[in-house]
């Protein structure tokens, strides 16, 4: 026993030793709080997002000398600090409020007075927030990368000018390799001005200081409907303005936009699709709305207390002097780049949200991770066939593949396999039975092309068709796979059952 | 052994074997990347990489690692990789040592 708890004890003194001893490849690097006038790294990282924190920590653990520049503060970019984290933190907690208000009688609690306290339920999403961005400092140093916090610069295609915040030094680095990553930033609606008070940006709707009565959204896309969850559940009379005719935004399957419009619905969300926003104007404390029925031409004026404007994103490359040494930006702004993240300039890459592709913080890191191996190994790996989406409303919405619209129009024959939460054990249980799941498979092979799922914990199930859709599996070889009873992911195999053959709970 | 266990459905999956570091044979020449929109690549980049001498991709690389360089911990001699930790040991550490 003695001699199992001392080998245990130096099992921890040599891994320990051997996590913090330093390499010599990392003599030339120094700490923040030391950073000279100058500096030499392999790999300069711009932007300490999902998709530049990533790709510095990875690019160190393959033995490179590493540095990561952010402007912010603070590491994590917009999805740890005004994104995906702090929405999540709201979702969560807005929906516990909700369900003890009006769902906990039916399932036999008694709850006396409940009341919102607005500045808690904010207190624990910065806390949320400062924990994940605070741990990512610390993976840092973990991993020996060098940490800048300012912004920085092109001086030419091998120099970076960083100037320095928070009292930090200016300090301008040599690097062999460079990784764009400076994200994006919300759209604004031309004509409307965001003073994120009365009209606010996804930013500014993650922080309000009050429940505002009415709340009008511009964009019925995945920021929207989360933003729209969340006020609603908290006593706010919301109405969605959307351009197009359905909601979701591009990528979602049709019969799930159609699905989860009417359960949202349901849920007191009011939509105003084929609608278009003139213009919007603040009149002392209320926002007057100008729309007009994109089909008809009938126009209308709608009145809110609050107005947030989620019209999407855009790539952020402002002050990074790429103008300077010529990296070209396509029309939308991306910066251009070729199959290896590499932009004109072959040691000066790019990832993320500022470059092509979906604006994810998942697709970031993948690439942040490939664009490290690039470097290192001359080989990296992004499936973009298999990118999953999540939409984090009630039900939750998560897709990965392609939608049924996108099979037909290649005009491959598929399958369909679909079965609903209403027929499976747990969703009964927890007395949460909407949504469905729906695979789309080869018809000639059962190979799986695409899975959509509406319902509790969507985000999670996802995960199982992602893996599946990865190693190219079959549906038989999802329905094969033994499922654990009673979980929501039976919902998963029934459906992946039903797309070969028949269901057997349904 | 885990073999005998499936009866007789075969996966689509396969396992193709332990991942080795192909030699790559680098091609230099800038590709569209599968999510770019348009049709083709601004003519700057092949041009600036006609001229151009860098440090990274530009030199020829294997793919390999250099000798005496290492990519991953378990391609380390046994001395240097973490100690194998046994159940009992891990017992130990989530019992809080109170075995």
């Amino acid at each position: 026993m003695n001699s199992l708890v001392s080998r245990f004890a130096r099992s921890v003194a040599s891994t320990g030793s051997l996590a913090t001893r330093p390499s010599a490849s990392f003599a030339l690097c120094s700490s923040r709080g030391y950073a000279s006038k100058t500096a030499e790294h392999d790999v300069l990282v711009i932007g300490g997002g999902p998709g530049g924190y990533v790709a510095a920590i990875k690019a160190a653990q393959l033995g490179l000398n590493t540095a990561c520049v952010e402007m912010r503060g603070r590491l994590g970019g917009t999805c740890l600090n005004v994104g995906c984290i702090p929405s999540k933190s709201l979702l969560n907690n807005s929906m516990r409020y909700h369900d003890v208000l009006h769902d906990s009688k039916k399932r036999g609690v008694i709850v006396g007075n409940v009341e919102l306290d607005l500045a808690q339920m904010m207190k624990a999403k910065d806390e949320s927030v400062d924990q994940l961005t605070g741990g990512i400092e610390m993976l840092f140093k973990k991993n020996k990368v060098t940490y800048y916090k300012g912004k920085g610069s092109f001086i030419d295609e091998h120099q970076v000018q960083i100037d320095a915040i928070e009292g930090g030094e200016d300090t301008i680095v040599n690097a062999k390799n460079i990784i764009i990553a400076t994200g994006s930033e919300p759209t604004p609606f031309p004509g409307i001005e965001v003073d994120e008070k009365r009209i606010v940006s996804s930013t500014g709707a993650i922080a309000l200081p009050e429940v505002p009565k009415r709340l009008a959204i511009i964009g019925g896309g995945i920021i929207g409907l989360e933003m729209a969850s969340v006020w609603s559940r908290l006593g706010s009379e919301v109405t969605i303005l959307e351009f197009l005719p359905a909601i979701g935004g591009a990528g979602m399957d049709s019969e799930v936009s159609k699905t989860i419009q009417k359960l949202l619905q349901k849920q007191g969300l009011k939509f105003k699709t084929g609608t278009k926003v003139l213009g919007a104007k603040v009149d002392g404390e209320e926002v007057h709305i100008d729309l007009e029925n994109a089909k008809s031409g009938k126009q209308e004026t709608i009145v809110a207390d609050t107005l947030l404007v989620a019209v999407g994103r855009r790539p952020y490359t402002e002050g990074l002097g790429l103008e300077k040494i010529g990296i070209e930006l396509d029309e939308r702004k991306r910066v251009v780049m070729d199959n290896e993240y590499r932009t004109k300039f072959p040691h000066i890459r790019v990832i993320g949200d500022c470059t092509f592709g979906p604006m994810l913080a998942h697709k970031a890191e993948e690439e942040g991770i490939a664009a490290a191996e690039y470097i290192k190994l001359g080989h990296g790996h992004v499936n973009y066939g298999v990118i999953p989406s999540v939409m984090y409303t009630h039900p939750e919405v998560a897709w990965v593949g392609q939608s049924e619209q996108q099979v037909k129009e290649s005009g491959k024959a598929y399958n369909v396999g679909k079965f609903p939460y209403l027929a499976n054990s747990r969703a009964k249980t927890n007395l949460d039975t909407d949504g469905f799941v729906k695979f789309i498979t080869d018809k000639e092979t059962d190979r799986i092309l695409g899975c959509h799922i509406i319902g509790a914990n969507a985000g999670e199930a996802i995960a199982e068709a992602a893996l599946a859709l990865e190693y190219g599996a079959s549906a038989e070889d999802v329905a094969r796979t033994c499922h654990a009873h009673p979980t929501l992911s039976e919902a998963v195999k029934e459906a992946a059952l039903s797309a070969y053959d028949k269901p057997i709970n349904f | 052994m885990r073999q005998a266990l499936i009866l007789w459905h075969k996966p689509l999956i396969h396992f193709i074997g332990r991942r080795s570091w192909q030699k790559a044979t680098q091609d230099l020449a800038p590709k569209l990347h599968p999510l770019d929109p348009h049709k083709e690549l601004p003519s700057s980049f092949a041009a600036y990489r006609l001229k151009a001498q860098q440090h990274g991709p530009l030199v020829k690389s294997s793919g390999l690692p250099n000798a005496g360089e290492v990519i991953a911990r378990f391609q380390l001699p046994k001395r240097f990789q973490y100690p194998v930790v046994e159940d009992l040991e891990i017992d130990i550490v989530n019992s809080g040592g109170a075995l």
